[in-house]
């Protein structure tokens, strides 16, 4: 018997040039395509090596935020010695001046992609025709073990996945214990029991304590009613991690000005009241007090992205871009009530269910920290709570505390005029159910944790 | 108006292979490669720093010596076209080059008539 698997195989079948010029010529064309192509591809992808070589040069422009066109193209090629032939230049050019309609690049992505699975596909079976003719001695059961393990690994897993083994899963736990016992000890007697954050800070001490922090693949819910500080807080968060911890965050909002937003930072990192920031009745003092906090947020890591008309495709786009050209931390979204259904004949609980669930995984896929921000009904109760609750990893509530709470609850007067709770509703990994009592500053949009009165 | 945008596109494409095909073929360096490349966008995409591509123009028709030509030619592909305040320090180092250029070629000729006067 004579069987040559490559001989069998229409070559049509294992690679589609024109899909991989497509796709590089929709990422010369448009930043959304660029965006859409860099997270889903890889130049391994590619049939052909040319083509790969364009794919990486175009992310690494993309990466470093040059907007990849021919020229730059030809620039960084040229500087980094790979365009040694005027073949190459005319296969650039070839692809910058065809094929631009960039509207299907989800459907020219998935074509590579697919046709770069059916080449891994075909290297599989080449190499398991191999082992059936050379290898005389092995056994039926080892061969096929071994291919169905290969097989699974191309059709059930993409190549980020991978299966834990019990080994590993054990080895694993008592790493992170360890690591935290020995960091854990090492902080109890250099910095007398305050608890290590393993995430990014919280901004308040005590949700710092129950957390260890916001980690990457986090969806944090924090939802309040109309007017009762959901920009506050989202804002709070981002001098708790940008200004204060120096790590980068994106801030999507859809409701407020680019100038609105910058003016709630004059008030934040000044401690002046933003009604005088706003009218601008403040004295020469109170300006060199806003300025000197302007220069701390401009050494920050915070990102700005007012878009009214956000939609969940948007959010995901936004975040990539910003993942890949700014390596962002966390990406608060304000608020998702706002954004625009994907489909005009869901329910409002459906499209909040479904938003929620995309930012799930776009936290766990960039491996960032997403806080999204709801708005509660007047009874404090949320549309489709209990199916955001099961998306989320922490789920946060800020509500005031009524005039007869504050007179009657004796706990409540061990604190220094708390005026809001952190209400803890759920928190995959810790403790909930607890609520800490705040204080919120709506004047000067600045919140803090209630101090406990020493008696 | 479309078909001027292809035609557009289409000479930025051919000019952008044409220079690079230059540097391939080592008829120009990366510096040379570099600025032309920036000078093309400047002239087809984004329109920005008339006044220098002006003085680009007027360099080109202009004699001069061949020292003069080489220094304006060394402060024009070391400019930074991304940065207009160094674009702005270029133009002047080239509008001083070229006056004291005509100067001298001016009174070369002066010294050439006056010698032509004493014979």
């Amino acid at each position: 018997m004579n069987l040559s698997v490559t001989q069998t195989i229409p070559e049509e079948v294992l690679y589609d040039l024109e899909s991989e010029r497509r796709v590089l010529s929709s990422m010369l064309h448009s930043e959304e395509a660029c965006v859409e192509a860099y997270h889903l591809l890889t130049a391994a992808d590619f049939y052909s090596p040319r083509h790969a070589t364009i794919f990486e040069l175009t992310c690494s422009l993309f990466e470093r935020e040059i907007r990849p066109t021919y020229v730059e193209l030809l620039k960084e090629g040229h500087s980094l010695g790979i365009l040694t032939n005027p073949r190459d230049i005319e296969e650039i050019k070839f692809i910058a001046e065809h094929y631009i309609d960039d509207e299907n690049i989800r459907y020219w992505v998935k074509r590579v992609k697919d046709k770069s699975k059916l080449r891994k596909f075909e290297s599989f079976l080449r190499r398991s025709m191999q082992v059936l003719t050379e290898g005389k001695d092995l056994e039926a059961e080892d061969i096929l073990m071994s291919a169905e393990e290969e097989l699974t690994n191309l059709t059930a897993l993409d190549v980020d996945d991978s299966i834990d083994t019990p080994a590993d899963m054990a080895s694993l736990g008592y790493e992170e214990v360890e690591r935290r016992f020995l960091q854990f000890k090492e902080i109890r007697e250099k910095y007398k029991g305050v608890l290590p954050l393993y995430g990014l800070p919280t901004g308040f001490d005590d949700l710092n304590h129950i957390t260890l922090g916001y980690k990457p693949g986090d969806l944090i819910i924090l939802g309040a009613q109309t007017g009762h500080g959901k920009t506050a807080f989202a804002l709070h968060t981002a001098r708790a991690v940008a200004v204060d911890h120096h790590s980068t965050v994106l801030y999507l909002n859809t409701e407020m000005s680019r100038e609105q937003i910058a003016l709630r930072w004059g008030s934040i990192l000044s401690g002046i009241e933003h009604d005088k920031i706003r009218s601008g009745d403040i004295n020469e003092n109170e300006l060199s007090i806003i300025l000197q906090g302007y220069s701390r947020l401009r050494e920050s890591g915070f990102y700005s992205y007012p878009c009214p008309n956000l939609t969940p495709e948007k959010a995901i786009s936004i975040a990539r871009k910003f993942k890949a050209q700014k390596k962002i931390d966390m990406m608060i979204v304000d608020y998702i009530g706002r954004m625009d259904k994907i489909d005009p004949r869901l329910q409002e609980w459906q499209m909040l269910e479904q938003i929620v669930k995309t930012l799930k995984m776009l936290a766990q896929n960039l491996k960032i920290v997403v806080m999204c921000l709801v708005q509660l009904n007047p009874d404090g109760s949320l549309q489709g709570a209990k199916r955001m609750k099961n998306e989320s990893d922490l789920m946060l509530k800020l509500a005031p505390i009524s005039r007869d709470e504050l007179e009657e609850n004796e706990e409540l007067k061990k604190y220094r005029n708390p005026n809001y709770y952190l209400h803890i509703e759920k928190n995959r990994d810790g403790r909930s159910g607890v609520k800490i009592p705040i204080v919120f500053d709506l004047q000067r949009q600045v919140m803090k944790n209630a101090e406990r009165i020493s008696l | 108006m479309v078909n001027q945008e292809k035609e557009k596109k289409r000479l930025y494409d051919e000019t952008a292979s044409l220079i690079t095909r230059q540097a391939l073929t080592n008829k120009m360096d990366d510096e040379e490669l570099h600025f032309l490349l920036d000078l093309l966008d400047c002239v087809i995409v984004t329109g920005e720093h008339r006044a220098f591509i002006d003085l680009l123009h007027r360099w080109v028709n202009t004699s001069q010596s061949e020292d003069t030509y080489h220094a304006i030619k060394k402060v024009i592909i070391t400019t930074d076209m991304s940065d207009e305040n160094k674009v702005d320090a270029s133009i002047q180092v080239i509008e001083e080059l070229l006056c004291s250029n005509k100067n001298k070629s001016e009174s070369k000729e002066e010294s050439e008539d006056e010698r032509f006067l004493d014979l």
